[in-house]
């Protein structure tokens, strides 16, 4: 019965009562239901991935990945996970070479909305830290921040796909663009990120002390504010934890 | 093992889109069922809702990706030990999930696919639904799926099938009356002397809405209860009394205010038969 849920032209009529045309025609309902499951969980994961490439080649693309990525478990929330990798084998989007990039967007908002409800870090417990300690501490970011770069500007075409846009798409898609996922509350939102802040959060996301990631910010950007950027991210909430070299416990 | 009487009258289901309004006003609903496969994040908005409402609702868990009679158990225990992080939380008075099955090693088909009613598989089903309640350390109930085929190998009616099982694992019965009127239109099946000839009272009841195609009749979940469903109803709480009811709603969503109106009718039918029963004894 499986196969003949995944191919057309296999059903398995014998194993049925009743009519073989009958239970042909019944059993395509089932692979029907099979492919609009695929469509439905994909498009909540990745609606801006649909509206730019239209319902017919979305369905299209729901199909393919689902054949060579099988869903896995009962919960449809996980299947799509590698689409923005499978999009490059997909072919058909050649001239579109931001789809992969946006569909990483899409994905990362997506996992950010089912995302850990943690305590982000209170500033208190920052301001708590030795000063002197602040350089050589290592800080983790709350699991529902994601960090992606493109060469394209998806920022702007995702926020001109949002219902209450008011940004037309860009005129020029090749500019580079570094976002922010993160989930203040309960809403999953990005924004763009300066290249600075974005060089020093992808240095903390590897597990550099403090002081180098805001280095490598003051090195990519030469008007890098530390002191506002991490007021910014404490009051955002994209930090988990804060750990000074001298103890072994974090700090919350 | 347990038992759940904690809910009682009739019930709706909790969509993401009805969020708001069950925040704003808590709608006049005797309580609230959840799909549980929407609440399997490890955070996030709906769990929220979940806890802001659940004080004011007794809770109804009913799974739709459990797969209990897929031959293979890959999925199985991953699953269910997801089922049981929200039953520790939410403290569910129902739990329950469908006598279907759903998966393959390496591929999940996310589908209530039908079982084959034979003595195996009621050997399997029964292992699972054991495994299971031993995991949850609580009852579960089982309900009964439409579906558009029948296998030539079934030995048992569906009914018969779930009695057994509830006989042999102490699970409970859901008993889905828009799907036994369904499997009526697609399988010529008699769903009053289903519904005459049960042997386990039923502990749970769903009514939804169906859809008549050139092929099937589809348990879409779509529409109101037809008339043939209501009626069916009224059978089944003349023969078991008030059972806990729930009106289910999946797709092309209304407005919630006609969510509470179809429960609110429910109320008025189960009532009218038991006053029909009453005069008839009395």
């Amino acid at each position: 019965m499986a196969d003949g849920l995944l191919d057309a032209g296999t059903e398995p009529v014998a194993l049925f009562r009743g009519p073989a045309a009958v239970s042909a025609r019944r059993f395509a309902l089932y692979r029907g239901n099979l492919t609009a499951n695929w469509q439905r969980a994909l498009a909540g994961a990745y609606p801006v991935l649909e509206a730019l490439v239209g319902d017919e080649f979305f369905r299209a693309l729901a199909r393919r990945y689902a054949h060579s990525h099988p869903c896995r478990e009962g919960d449809l929330n996980h299947f799509g996970a590698a689409l923005a990798a499978f999009l490059g084998d997909f072919g058909g989007l050649d001239d579109y070479p931001y789809m992969a990039d946006v569909a990483r967007l899409e994905w990362a908002l997506h996992r950010a909305h089912y995302g850990s409800d943690e305590a982000p870090l209170a500033p208190a417990a920052l301001a708590a830290i030795e000063p002197a300690l602040l350089g050589e501490s290592r800080i983790a970011l709350h699991p529902t921040v994601a960090l992606i770069a493109s060469k394209w500007a998806i920022g702007h075409i995702w926020r001109a796909h949002q219902p209450a846009a008011t940004e037309p798409l860009p005129y020029e898609l090749h500019a580079a663009c570094r976002m922010i996922v993160h989930r203040p509350r309960w809403r999953a939102e990005c924004r763009e990120a300066g290249i600075g802040e974005f060089a020093a959060l992808q240095a903390l996301a590897r597990g550099e002390h403090l002081g180098d990631a805001l280095e490598r910010a003051a090195d990519a950007e030469s008007d890098f504010d530390p002191g506002a950027t991490v007021a910014r991210w404490l009051d955002e909430g994209l930090w988990l934890t804060a750990t000074p070299p001298t103890t072994q416990g974090e700090l919350r | 093992m347990p038992t759940t009487t904690a809910l009682a009258g009739y019930g709706i289901g909790l969509r993401g889109c009805h969020y708001r309004d069950f925040l704003a006003h808590r709608p006049a609903v005797d309580w609230i069922e959840v799909h549980s496969e929407n609440f399997f994040g490890n955070g996030g908005w709906d769990l929220h809702v979940l806890d802001r409402l659940r004080p004011d609702y007794a809770l109804s868990l009913h799974g739709v990706g459990l797969g209990i009679g897929s031959a293979s158990a890959e999925h199985f225990d991953a699953h269910l030990a997801r089922i049981a992080r929200l039953v520790e939380r939410f403290e569910p008075a129902l739990v329950s999930e469908h006598l279907s099955w759903a998966s393959i090693p390496g591929r999940h088909f996310n589908d209530l696919l039908p079982m084959p009613l034979t003595l195996e598989a009621l050997d399997l089903v029964s292992e699972r639904v054991e495994r299971a309640q031993a995991r949850l350390g609580r009852q579960i109930l089982l309900e009964n799926v439409s579906s558009h085929l029948r296998f030539v190998a079934d030995i048992l009616p569906e009914t018969e099938f779930l009695a057994r099982l509830c006989q042999r694992t102490g699970c409970g019965l859901l008993l889905d009356v828009n799907n036994l009127y369904v499997n009526q239109c697609n399988h010529a099946e008699d769903a009053f002397e289903a519904i005459a000839t049960l042997q386990t009272a039923p502990a749970e009841i769903h009514l939804a809405g169906h859809l008549v195609t050139e092929d099937s009749v589809v348990d879409h979940h779509g529409d109101h209860v037809a008339e043939p469903v209501w009626r069916l109803y009224q059978e089944a709480i003349r023969r078991f009394g008030e059972v806990p009811t729930l009106i289910e709603w999946d797709t092309d969503i209304p407005a919630l205010e006609v969510l509470v109106a179809e429960a609110a009718q429910a109320r008025d039918t189960a009532a009218r038969a038991l006053a029909g029963r009453a005069r008839r004894h009395g």
